[in-house]
């Protein structure tokens, strides 16, 4: 059990913090999100670890991000009585302008479409994408047609955005 | 062949569709300049989002902490391209983190493991908090036995070093004796004589040497045996003043002897002659006892009387002899006033019994019988105040 665990750690722990990463913008709680899908193929081994373990991270993210809007809520209450401005999660991140514009643009995407071009970036093929987010595989070309598009546009759309604005 | 949806095209260029499909599609882009000129534009798009996506890398230096270097992650296979070389190959990205080691949770649940590790921290706080206290009772028990030993005297010939070592404070049971006593009591004064806390010589080193608590108790065994030392030497004090006063008294002239007048002509020295107590107003008032209001309606048969505009100082019995026209042999209820100026008014009131012959007016105090009560009006003020104060008695 233990020796399973570990080779699924080596083998997925890294593809599962990046594109928990991606997802969120914010490494340590993508790292904690690793975690505790880990902590839980722990509790129940999965047969098919490689799609069960993204389908169960991405669950977690949609979960803390219902949290987090509610905390969000809360916080923007105590901005109110604060008018200091929150430290930023990840400045260095943050200075980056250009991966601010990708994941402004990724941000465009609906859940199922982003999720399926995540995933398509660490090397799923469409059967795993398909029994990742619960969908057809016939529906997974189109999908991931109409994720990169609104990608690429949305991220060109503020590329110009900004040049006019400069 | 109808034309190819851009999900056939994505699918073609990720190398999803079958040998057949693939075939079939190739036909198809052969002979529609319409649908090539879509897939160009999109593996176009595919290529570019693939490069945005792939720029997202996470930061560097994150979780540098916490993963060690290891061999690169081993990703799924991908799926081999089309067979035809016309079909563009998509470049795979590298996979550049590296694994970390695995850190197996010793439970699933986060939260059983928190609440376990509150469990453990309450048992180490509950030990921590017996433990100090059966050291703090230990301290406690110690340093009163430590008192103990100390107040007792040294044997004959010995200095009482109990204050020295706390060995020696604890373990010294010898007899008790008086000259022992006397020693001790010069070599600890007691607490605020001159040089109190004074150490001997060379204590000081031994002092800091020793463990905190040896010297806490030391300290204590010193403050205990100067207590009962300074009463010893107290008692032995008094013994000594009470022996100087009655030699002294043999040679004290009498008080009545020491009239102002002796002791301005230095017949008698003025510091033996103690300085006149202030009398009480009980004493100025001539009154034996102090009575409330209850005890003098009592004492009157009715309320007592008091004079209007006027606060008692207080009320209380004297002798009828004391008073001009009330009966000797029975006490009269003085209220006792006193006015701004620190003078005394004094109304006395007897109750007439049968057969007492009514007050004869005076001359000089206001004296007069009302409602089977005798009145008597005095003071330290003159007579018109007093004639004045009578018409206000109710």
């Amino acid at each position: 059990m233990t020796d399973n665990l570990g080779q699924l750690f080596d083998q997925y722990y890294p593809a599962l913090v990046r594109m928990l990463y991606r997802r969120t913008g914010d490494y340590d709680r993508a790292e904690d999100l690793a975690q505790e899908t880990f902590a839980r193929a722990v509790a129940a081994p999965p047969q098919n670890p490689r799609p069960w373990l993204f389908a169960v991270a991405l669950n977690l993210v949609r979960e803390d991000g219902r949290r987090a809007v509610s905390r969000g809520r809360r916080l923007e209450l105590l901005r109110g009585e604060d008018d200091r401005p929150a430290p930023l999660p990840d400045a260095a991140v943050e200075r980056n302008e250009d991966v601010n514009r990708i994941r402004a643009a990724l941000a465009t995407l609906n859940d199922r479409d982003r999720e399926a071009l995540l995933l398509k970036a660490e090397g799923f093929n469409y059967e795993e994408i398909a029994s990742t987010l619960g969908l057809a595989k016939g529906a997974i070309g189109t999908t991931l047609a109409r994720a990169r598009r609104r990608l690429v546009e949305a991220y060109r759309g503020q590329e110009r955005g900004t040049h006019v604005a400069s | 062949m109808s034309h190819l949806d851009e999900g056939t095209l994505h699918a073609l260029l990720d190398g999803e569709l079958e040998s057949s499909e693939v075939l079939e599609i190739r036909a198809h882009l052969g002979s529609c300049a319409a649908c090539g000129s879509r897939l160009r534009e999109v593996e176009e798009f595919l290529h570019a989002a693939d490069r945005l996506v792939e720029r997202m890398q996470p930061p560097k230096d994150a979780g540098a902490g916490r993963v060690p270097s290891g061999p690169a992650p081993v990703t799924a296979p991908t799926p081999p391209p089309p067979a035809d070389a016309t079909l563009p190959v998509k470049p795979r990205p590298p996979q550049a983190d590296t694994p970390p080691i695995l850190l197996i949770p010793d439970h699933p649940d986060g939260i059983d493991r928190r609440q376990r590790w509150w469990r453990r921290l309450g048992w180490a706080a509950s030990i921590a908090i017996v433990g100090g206290g059966g050291y703090l009772v230990y301290l406690t028990r110690s340093a009163s036995m430590g008192s103990q030993v100390a107040v007792a005297p040294s044997p004959p010939g010995r200095a009482s070093p109990a204050p020295e070592a706390p060995e020696s404070a604890l373990g010294r049971t010898d007899a008790v004796n008086g000259e022992g006593a006397g020693r001790a009591l010069q070599v600890q004064p007691p607490p605020g004589a001159p040089g109190e806390n004074r150490a001997p010589p060379g204590a000081g080193k031994e002092a800091e040497s020793r463990p905190s608590e040896f010297r806490a108790r030391d300290l204590g065994v010193q403050e205990e045996a100067a207590r009962a030392l300074a009463e010893l030497d107290r008692d032995r004090r008094r013994e000594v003043a009470a022996k100087a006063t009655a030699t002294l008294d043999a040679t004290r002239p009498r008080r009545a002897d020491l009239s102002p007048d002796a002791v301005a002509g230095g017949a008698v020295p003025s510091t033996l002659a103690p300085p006149p107590a202030p009398p009480t107003p009980e004493q100025r008032a001539r009154t034996y006892q102090r009575i409330g209001l209850d005890e003098a309606n009592r004492q009157l048969g009715g309320p007592v009387h008091v004079i209007e505009g006027m606060s008692p100082l207080f009320v209380g019995l004297a002798h009828g002899s004391a008073s001009p026209g009330a009966d000797p042999t029975r006490p009269v209820v003085r209220v006792v006033y006193q006015d701004a100026q620190g003078r005394l008014i004094l109304l006395d009131q007897q109750r007439v019994v049968a057969g007492q012959a009514p007050a004869a007016p005076s001359t000089e105090d206001p004296v007069w019988t009302q409602g089977g009560v005798t009145f008597h009006l005095q003071g330290e003020v003159g007579t018109d105040l007093l004639q004045r104060l009578r018409t206000r008695v109710r």
